[in-house]
């Protein structure tokens, strides 16, 4: 068990989060570039209570799991008090090619990142799991970044049985934030934030969202009527606004699941998506990485799979 | 395994059961606690673990594999009086804290031995299907007043004190607890003598009489166990 700590060098640190730390290090016995997360430890009345429970789980999940747009977990170690999980190393994640202003991004490369994260959410679904974290930065944890803008109404209301359409309204932030290239739903307070949804989108009245008084947190809202989403997003085709009205339904049941999604026209018609190979990359062309056969985007987007991890993002 | 190991094993699992009960652990994560429990003492032997620790440590540790998450405050003061029965409760106090800290230790210990390999599939969801499912086929009268359900339950539970599950799959297990079952109540389900193949190809086509009846010669070796110890 020591030659672990040995086996993958460290090559530089990549990030830093609320419950771990990540590094760039190659696998010494193959050579490959890897990415280390090492959890910590955390206070000392949080180390006394032993491994961190959503680590624990993160790993469980993701041994289990197998699947091209969801992150492998290659390798767990302990040192010490450490716990360290090793993955697959990801150029970038979507958060970085979004705001990089030298990328353009064609109609084609948004539904092959889309396509991409439904497809891995699809896996994760019919093995009943819920990603519960899914925004564009999900390789690195960056403070700044707020999980709220990606949040559903359910569970802003405080919703505490939920399903599958909480990914699924992440999916369709992402999807806006794709064609807007910025947050779509930036809120700075849980209250901002369901006010700006309904502001875009209309504030739901009880036939369309049946049940939603009876949630846990629910405050009536001022009644806006929401823009059509053609007029939010110009450029969109009709079978765009299609899926995105779907994934931004307000009622949770009326939101479609992904594998209903991955069957709309959307996916079906002209432009195709962009193959993996051929997306975009972050920082212009550097050419440091020598696979570009990977699909590397997407697949960390999924990253977190495992950990149901509310925060810990990796 | 000697039948001296045989015999420590089977009290640290009874005590396992014990405590866990008291903490309000479930089947599910009693039956990993035992299992981890059993995994350990494969590749380790009693003569350098206390398998009491290691016992307290699987039973926290499965708390959090099993999504039934336990204090390890809970867990080391229940455990305490379990083992301890004439002694005064735990206090808060020196020892508390080193418990905690050795149970706390070696549950990455345990964790880095079995290299993280926690997720187990056990047989009691196996064995509920099978029993949902058989039972339609007896007359509702007669499987009222049959207690299949509970026997098969006991022994599935029972078999956890050795280490069965570990060794073979779980619907095969399962398989084999409800065929014992049948032998002990001395039933058969119904129309078993007109059928061309046995009930227990239905559930799993890879599973052979052969195999059943080595599960069950395992199962029953705990039996034989309980006798010789208590």
């Amino acid at each position: 068990m020591e030659e672990k700590t040995k086996r993958y060098e460290k090559i530089e640190f990549l990030g830093e989060g609320q419950f771990a730390t990540v590094y760039k290090a190659r696998d010494t016995h193959t050579d490959d570039i890897v990415a280390v997360k090492k959890i910590k430890v955390g206070t000392r009345a949080e180390a006394a209570d032993g491994i961190n429970r959503t680590a624990l789980r993160e790993i469980k999940l993701l041994q289990e799991l197998s699947h091209r747009n969801i992150i492998g977990l290659l390798d767990v170690f302990g040192q010490r008090s450490n716990v360290s999980l090793v993955f697959d190393f990801m150029e970038t994640d979507l958060e970085v090619i979004i705001k990089d202003n030298s990328i353009v991004l064609t109609p084609a490369h948004t539904k092959s990142y889309i396509l991409q994260t439904l497809k891995g959410l699809e896996y994760l679904h019919t093995h009943w799991i819920l990603h519960r974290d899914l925004k564009p930065n999900n390789l690195l944890i960056n403070d700044k970044v707020v999980t709220r803008w990606y949040r559903c109404p359910e569970l802003l209301f405080g919703a505490r049985q939920y399903g599958t359409g909480i990914d699924m309204w992440a999916v369709g932030c992402i999807l806006a934030e794709l064609l807007l290239r910025t947050p779509f739903l930036p809120g700075d307070s849980d209250i901002d934030q369901l006010s700006r949804i309904f502001q875009a989108l209309g504030t739901p009245r009880d036939e369309d969202w049946p049940g939603i008084k009876a949630l846990p947190d629910f405050v009536q809202f001022k009644h806006f009527p929401g823009t059509p989403l053609r007029e939010i997003f110009i450029a969109a085709s009709d079978d765009l606004l299609e899926v995105l009205s779907k994934f931004l339904a307000m009622d949770p049941l009326k939101r479609c699941t992904s594998t209903e999604c991955l069957k709309m026209d959307y996916f079906k018609l002209k432009p195709y998506p962009t193959p993996g190979p051929q997306l975009p990359r972050a920082g212009g062309n550097q050419n440091n990485n020598k696979n570009p056969d990977r699909t590397s985007l997407k697949r960390k987007l999924e990253t977190d799979s495992g950990g149901l991890a509310k925060r810990l993002i990796f | 395994m000697g039948d001296s190991e045989a015999k420590v094993h089977f009290h640290v699992v009874r005590f396992i059961h014990e405590a866990g009960m008291k903490l309000h652990l479930k089947s599910i994560p009693l039956s990993t606690a035992s299992l981890i429990y059993h995994m350990f003492f494969q590749k380790n032997s009693l003569r350098e673990f206390d398998p009491y620790l290691i016992a307290t440590t699987a039973l926290y540790l499965s708390g959090k594999t099993e999504e039934a998450h336990v204090k390890l405050r809970d867990v080391i003061n229940v455990c305490y009086r379990t083992l301890h029965k004439t002694k005064p409760p735990l206090e808060m106090g020196e020892l508390f804290w080193a418990l905690r800290d050795s149970v706390s230790n070696c549950e990455l210990f345990i964790l880095r031995m079995l290299q993280f390999r926690v997720m187990l599939d056990h047989p009691h969801k196996y064995l509920l299907h099978y029993l949902k499912f058989i039972r339609d086929w007896f007359e509702p009268y007669k499987w009222d007043n049959l207690p299949i359900t509970r026997t098969a339950w006991a022994i599935l539970r029972d078999s956890y004190h050795g280490s069965v599950s570990l060794h073979y799959p779980a619907e095969h297990v399962a398989i084999a607890v409800l065929y014992l079952t049948f032998e002990s109540l001395g039933v058969e389900p119904p129309h078993t003598n007109v059928c061309r193949s046995p009930w227990w190809k239905v559930f799993a086509e890879d599973v052979t009489l052969e195999r059943i009846k080595s599960i069950i010669i395992e199962i029953t070796k705990t039996y034989e166990l309980e006798d010789s110890v208590s």
